[in-house]
């Protein structure tokens, strides 16, 4: 009667790894830069893109594939920073700006992707990127999409955190996530490992699309339909805590895949409200403890939930508006 | 060393500095003071770049630095202890004295940098791992002095590094200072609650009032002035 | 969120309370022959046609008040201002999938047609030809308009009472309005439930002029064109969403008949990239504006109140002491 869990673990499992991935660049958005970009999603989309397109010329080829997405991503990412993003913070305008900015920027690359598949007919695209059985167990298929997106966000983990810790760019970019405006006067230049972050973080966003776009078919809607998803793992992680990415990640993959379809075997409860799941995620954490339910490394939690206790008032050290 | 000329400053578009002007020498230890709200941090931001300067001029060495990002003044060998968020709270202490010296070229030199302060507050090499957030009120003002020595700065400006501390651990902290001051004759630029102790250190200071410099004169003068006493350090200070 | 709840609920009350005034049987609203005896119905009885169409509309905007109040709960309550367009966008994106997953609720993903316009039976009364189509629909259109006026001139009331200087006041400095003794979060949520009732009566009306109330309508894009539209015109100012809501909309038409003239000219040309090519230019429109017009086109205006004028009264230029949202942030009483 069990027959559906050991396949629904696994895909929770790689629906997991694929919202690590992509949510891991998230979080580094939102600790270095203080930024909830809503545009971060459409990453995803554009990554999955480019596995169509690079795999048309190179199939199967998972490291020139791979690499193309992230740097492309990287490239975009950057783009959208210096026109977008720094002028706005350049200003000190308040975070509902840059809100508000993110959106223009999600809606302009989505419905740039949009004309532009539209006018190459690939509104509805697969990458050519051939899916096989590793091992079957349980009568269930351990596929190679399964195994890269479960390695990689394993991978992708690791190498973030050696460089966060051990590289002087790392240490500069949790400098500046820190305390930013004692990384200026040190001398850390702030502009440079900005950038950096906007290579790594939409790099990640990338390479995560181009893996779902090999289990899934590739739209320009990919991404957006991920969007609260993401946001769901990184509210999760209390907003800027990396482990509680790693773990809001697969919570969300669990609840999307393995408890969506307990509750449609034994309640019958329809898979299409399957995206509802993190939404509720969403509004209770918000709404209940926003600093989410991972043990936050950062120290940030405590204090913030003194100062809530203390007042509901401007927060402390924020520029006046205008 | 430091030449501020008619330095008008502030946040936004509002002016906090009016009309400033000051010299600080090469050895000088400055002193400044004044009410609670009376500018002393918005003026010495103003220096670092950390403010927006809206009229006169700031010379650093001949060169003038005036409306320079904070990174780029950082590179003319200043170091900055700043009143509130001295430290990097999520980096461990070892990691913070590291970038505290990020603008120094050559690695023997920075290595002899943090024997240096290491050697000045030896409670920072046994805390070496720990976070710096959780540090003691006192520990954290031995780091961020700290931080800033590993610069190698010619000129450290310090906001009120004795905050909160206790009287004797402030004592301590001061006496680090004259120690730093003549072993690597560097310039000194105090911003202090405690006017007395600071102008008993300093040999020059600058009482500001209200964004404007009220006084500008050696400790002696300062103190024996009767109006500034009265006015705006109240008769305990003396 | 709203507007599509209004939408959906004014389609649904609609579609059940014609066949019953008339005496019909209700039957399955989903159905292709309910869509057909719903425009007989609608042509044959005037009296019914018009009072059906109140009814909706007063539903939907019960509904939207309703959803604005349950909805004021969480909104008001979070933590940091971003979380809020979190919540909302998550409220939306929830509307959609339960309208899109759930038949028993406007039809679910096909949605409800065949909703006409209240002065559909006019066309009984008139000459065959494109007259027929034509008058009810610009009847109908002159009602909204009017409509329209009439919540403009509502809000425009509420701004320049001294009801909308605490709205200001509130927005402004939140700490010093609870200093006043005033209950912000009472005033927040009154504001919310104003604004929802609004766009849910917005919601059934634009269902009666379109005929159908379908989920895939209320995607986020349509969400966007009306904050470019705030934002244009300047935020917190209702003259200028009107100049906002011009723009967009002109865009829109706009958009629509350069889509066709350039498809008359480029057969080959893909008529898809008209629509993405207006969303693309709104967002740019809004990206422009936060960089070097934050302030809209139209900047906000004081509040004109009975005070306001009392005091200005004999000479022009001389700035009222009794503006509290005028006073700046910070600063001033602190240098001095
Ligand atoms: N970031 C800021 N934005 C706007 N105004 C500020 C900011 N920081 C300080 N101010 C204002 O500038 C004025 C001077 O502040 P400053 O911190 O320079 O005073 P201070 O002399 O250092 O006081 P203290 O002895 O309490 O440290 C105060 O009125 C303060 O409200
Ligand atoms: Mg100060």
């Amino acid at each position: 009667m069990l027959e559906w869990l050991p396949g629904s673990i696994l895909l929770s499992l790689f629906q997991g790894s694929i919202y690590v991935v992509v949510s891991l660049g998230l979080t580094l958005t939102l600790a270095v830069v203080k930024l909830p970009n809503f545009a971060h999603a459409e990453f995803l989309t554009i990554g999955g893109y480019v596995g169509v397109v690079v795999s048309a010329v190179y199939p199967d080829n998972l490291l020139v594939i791979g690499a193309a997405a992230f740097l492309v991503c990287s490239a975009i990412g950057l783009a959208i920073h210096h026109i977008a993003f720094k002028p706005l913070m350049d200003r000190k305008v308040s975070i509902y700006i840059l809100v508000l900015a993110s959106f223009a920027v999600a809606q302009f690359i989505r419905y740039s992707v949009f004309s532009w598949a539209s006018v190459v007919g690939l509104l509805s695209a697969t990458q050519n990127i051939k899916v096989y059985s590793l091992v079957t167990l349980y009568n269930t298929e351990l596929t190679n999409v399964y195994a890269l997106a479960i390695v990689l966000a394993i991978l992708m983990s690791v190498l973030l955190e050696l460089f966060l810790k051990m590289t002087r760019m790392g240490k500069s970019m949790r400098a500046i996530a820190s305390n930013f405006d004692l990384a200026r006067v040190s001398g850390i230049n702030v502009s440079r490992v900005v950038d950096v972050m906007w290579i790594i973080a939409a790099g990640l966003g990338g390479i995560g699309g181009m893996v779902f776009g090999i289990y899934t078919t590739v739209t320009p809607a990919l991404g957006f339909s991920t969007l609260l998803d993401i946001f769901a793992v990184v509210i999760i992680a209390g907003l800027t805590s990396f482990t509680g990415t790693i773990i809001g990640g697969y919570i969300v993959g669990f609840s999307q895949t393995t408890v969506m379809e307990f509750l449609n075997y034994y309640f019958g409860v329809s898979l299409g409200y399957q995206p509802l799941l993190p939404f509720a995620l969403i509004i209770v954490i918000l709404l209940l403890k926003p600093t989410g339910l991972a043990p936050s490394s950062t120290g940030l939690s405590t204090i913030r939930k003194f100062a809530r206790r203390n007042s509901s008032g401007p927060r402390e050290g924020e520029p006046p508006k205008e | 060393m430091l030449e501020i000329r008619n330095l008008v400053s502030g946040y936004g578009k509002l002016a906090i500095i009016q009309d400033v002007s000051f010299k600080v020498d090469a050895g000088d230890f400055v002193a400044i003071v004044g009410p609670n709200g009376s500018g002393k941090s918005t003026l010495v931001k103003s220096i670092l770049g950390l403010t927006n300067i809206f009229e006169g001029t700031i010379t650093f060495e001949g060169t003038n630095i005036t409306s320079w990002k904070p990174e780029k003044i950082a590179k003319l060998k200043l170091g900055y202890v700043p009143q509130l968020g001295n430290v990097f709270p999520d980096l461990s202490v070892s990691e913070n004295l590291e970038l505290g010296g990020v603008t120094v070229r050559d690695e023997g030199q920075k290595r002899k940098m943090r024997e240096l302060v290491v050697e000045l507050f030896p409670i920072l090499k046994s805390r070496s791992g720990q976070r710096a957030g959780l540090l003691s009120g006192g520990e954290r003002q031995m780091l961020a002095v700290g931080r800033a020595l590993a610069a190698e700065p010619k000129l450290l400006i310090l906001d009120e590094p004795t905050a909160a501390l206790a009287p004797i651990v402030a004592e301590q902290l001061f006496q680090r200072l004259v120690e730093i001051r003549q072993k690597l004759n560097v310039t000194i630029i105090l911003v202090e609650q405690n006017a007395r102790k600071a102008l008993g250190l300093a040999n020059r200071g600058l009482v500001l009032v209200q964004g404007k410099s009220a006084f500008e004169g050696t400790p002696d003068q300062i103190s024996k002035d009767k109006d500034i006493i009265r006015l705006f350090l109240g008769e305990l200070a003396i | 969120m709203f507007f599509g709840l209004g939408g959906v609920v004014g389609a649904t009350v609609a579609a059940d309370l014609l066949p019953l005034f008339s005496g019909a049987a209700v039957g399955n609203i989903c159905d292709i022959s309910s869509r057909l005896s719903r425009e007989s119905i609608a042509l044959a009885y005037p009296a019914i046609s018009v009072s059906v169409w109140v009814i909706a509309l007063a539903f939907a905007m019960l509904a939207g008040g309703i959803m604005g109040l349950v909805a004021s709960y969480p909104a008001l309550r979070v933590k940091e201002e971003w979380f809020l367009s979190m919540i909302l966008l998550v409220g939306g994106e929830t509307f959609r999938i339960v309208v899109t997953n759930t038949p028993e609720i406007g039809c679910g993903f096909n949605g409800l047609d065949g909703i006409t316009t209240p002065f559909y039976w006019l066309s009984n009364y008139l000459p065959s030809g494109p007259l027929q189509a034509e008058v009810p629909t610009g009847l109908y259109a002159a009602v909204i308009v009017l409509l329209a006026i009439g919540c403009f001139v509502f809000a425009q009331k509420i701004c320049n009472s001294p009801y909308g200087r605490l709205l200001k006041s509130v927005r402004d400095d939140k700490v010093a309005a609870e200093a006043l003794a005033k209950d912000v979060s009472r005033v927040r949520k009154q504001i919310m439930v104003i604004g929802s009732i609004m766009a849910g009566l917005a919601g059934a009306l634009y269902v009666y002029y379109i005929g159908v109330a379908t989920p895939e309508d209320y995607i986020p894009a349509l969400t966007f064109g009306i904050w470019v539209m705030m934002i244009l015109g300047g935020y917190a100012n209702n003259r200028g969403l009107l100049l906002g809501a011009f723009v967009i909309t002109m865009l829109d038409r706009g958009s629509l008949v350069s889509g066709i003239a350039l498809e008359s000219y480029f057969p080959t040309l893909n008529s898809n990239l008209i629509v993405y090519g207006r969303y693309m230019v709104e967002a740019v429109i809004l990206l422009l504006l936060l960089v070097f017009r934050r302030k809209g086109l139209l900047p906000e205006t004081r509040v004109k109140t009975k005070a306001y004028t009392l005091f200005d009264f004999g000479k022009k230029n001389a700035k009222p002491s009794s503006q509290p949202a005028e006073v700046p942030p910070k600063g001033d009483a602190t240098t001095g």
